[in-house]
């Protein structure tokens, strides 16, 4: 080969560029991932979800996890305890889900009087003055004969057509009156109904709630005996968790889904009622022992057991189920368990901002 | 007392040459003890650069837990700066191999170790987006569960 044809076929080659072999990096081999068995992957994730004990913000990371892809939704929704068992909150279903049964989750609520709205935080700590976790927001519109009480994932999406909205507190005219809806106003088309069976077949401790808004709870506002003198009454009827979840047996989490239990004889649904104040007659005021966690007086301020008996409405047990109380201008404790979720909590205690009885 | 040796035989064909302290460390591998003297024991699916790595971990481990049950805490935190040390400077995909050979030779504390590092990543992503990037996982979310996904992620980082 002369020099000249040498020179000619190198001119005439392609100019290749030779690439460094690529390091070992995640990115190079992409799906390996994605190929974990299934065994692996969930000593993975347990791992990632007992590292933060339940505290926010560490806690997104389980959140993170549930939305990288189908098995590690699956997965996680698996591992997360309910609130009842766990008294952890972890996704937007457990504001739906019943609080634990041995203690209270401390939840604080700001009211901002200017835009007539209330957030709902998770508590982190014992102090009040922690940000705490944004849970709920809930705005006020009065309507010509009612008022209600929105109630949102997200404080700036107070649209009903939103899929932010979890439900409302509707008041009567007066204000005595009051029922708290559930759910969101979009009906659900055929195809989208479907896929969410599929994927709510696997969020075993997740019920599948009826599409539309229906009526979860009734709460209503009277004066006692003593009249605007003395403490109010409340009484709320849980309509979609019947009286036996009161039992130590009953176990709401995996009571499947009711609509309504009101036409039930045998069990008919949970009613509760607000703890009565003591008269204590040196400080001249009536008296509840909040433990602590309600500081300043106010016509406001209950605590509500289970009531069994309709007639006499005789507590069934000591048991503090929701407490509600001022430690400030426009804060406020929160604190609910078993049975009640935090999103009936919140509109029970929305009802108590709205009422105007006993309020002189 | 002389030790025995142990020839453990990688996939690729690297041979370790091990004492039994090191064998008894894999459950997997501790009945070998018992009639593999002197021969090679193939791994078939570990190859020779991750077997390095459990060899590595699995004599480190023989001082600590050969000896007395009551070892001071200095060499046990000792040991605990070695193990994040080892796991830490490991690339993830590195790890990956790690756990399954940790699992197919059932060595609980280096299973622990690298299940744990990968939690430690995944804890310091800063969203589900991040997560997928890193392990190179691709979503298979319909439209409506994205939407879901959206809407909790939005939700959880309020």
């Amino acid at each position: 080969m002369t020099i000249r044809s040498l020179i000619q076929e190198m001119r005439s080659r392609p100019h290749r560029v030779v690439h460094e072999a690529a390091s070992t990096t995640p990115a190079s081999e992409p799906f390996r991932w994605s190929e974990l068995p299934d065994e692996l992957l969930r000593e993975i994730l347990i791992r990632v979800e007992t590292a933060d004990d339940g505290d926010w913000p560490s806690r997104r990371s389980v959140v993170a996890c549930a939305g990288v892809c189908r098995v590690w939704r699956m997965m996680v929704k698996e591992i997360v305890a309910v609130p009842e068992l766990s008294s952890k909150l972890t996704f937007p279903i457990s504001l739906k889900q019943p609080g634990p049964r041995g203690s209270l989750v401390q939840c604080f609520i700001k009211r901002n009087r200017n835009t007539q709205s209330y957030h709902l935080y998770l508590g982190l700590t014992n102090s009040l003055t922690d940000n705490g976790k944004f849970l709920l927001a809930a705005c006020k519109l009065k309507r010509a004969t009612c008022t209600d009480y929105i109630i949102s994932l997200r404080s700036d999406d107070m649209s009903r057509r939103s899929n932010a909205y979890l439900g409302r507190v509707r008041s009567n005219f007066i204000g005595t009156k009051f029922t708290v809806f559930e759910g969101n106003l979009m009906p659900q088309t055929r195809s989208s109904k479907m896929v969410k069976s599929r994927s709510s077949n696997l969020m075993k401790v997740s019920p599948r709630a009826p599409s539309g808004s229906y009526p979860v709870a009734h709460i209503s506002y009277e004066l006692n005996v003593l009249g605007s003198r003395g403490p109010r009454r409340m009484r709320c009827v849980m309509d979609t968790l019947p009286t036996s979840l009161m039992h130590p047996q009953g176990a709401a989490a995996s009571t499947p889904f009711l609509r309504s239990c009101s036409n039930n004889l045998r069990d008919p649904p949970l009613v509760l009622s607000n703890k009565t104040p003591r008269w204590h007659e040196q400080l001249r005021c009536w008296c509840l022992n909040f433990h602590g966690r309600v500081t300043v007086a106010s016509v406001k301020n209950f605590q509500l057991v289970a009531v069994g008996d309709r007639e006499t409405e005789q507590a069934t047990s000591e048991r503090i189920i929701l407490q509600f109380g001022k430690v400030g201008k426009d804060m406020f404790t929160m604190d609910y368990g078993y049975p009640i979720s935090a999103f009936q909590a919140f509109a029970i205690c929305l009802s108590s901002f709205e009422t105007r009885i006993a309020c002189e | 007392m002389t030790k025995e040796m142990f020839t453990l035989k990688s996939s690729d064909g690297f041979l370790f040459v091990v004492d039994e302290a090191v064998v008894h460390q894999s459950v997997t591998l501790s009945p070998m003890v018992q009639d593999c003297a002197g021969r090679e024991y193939p791994i078939n699916n570990v190859t020779g650069k991750i077997l390095n790595l459990v060899v590595e971990y699995c004599k480190n481990h023989v001082v600590v837990d050969g000896g007395d049950s009551s070892s001071s805490s200095s060499s046990g935190d000792a040991l605990k700066k070695w193990d994040d040390e080892f796991i830490t400077q490991m690339d993830l995909s590195t790890v990956y191999d790690l756990i399954m050979a940790a699992n197919y030779l059932i060595i609980k504390g280096l299973f622990d170790l690298a299940c744990q590092r990968v939690a430690d990543e995944i804890a310091a992503c800063k969203d589900h987006e991040e997560i997928r990037a890193t392990l190179g996982i691709v979503s298979d979310y319909t439209a409506e569960e994205e939407a879901e996904v959206l809407k909790e992620n939005e939700w959880a980082f309020d």
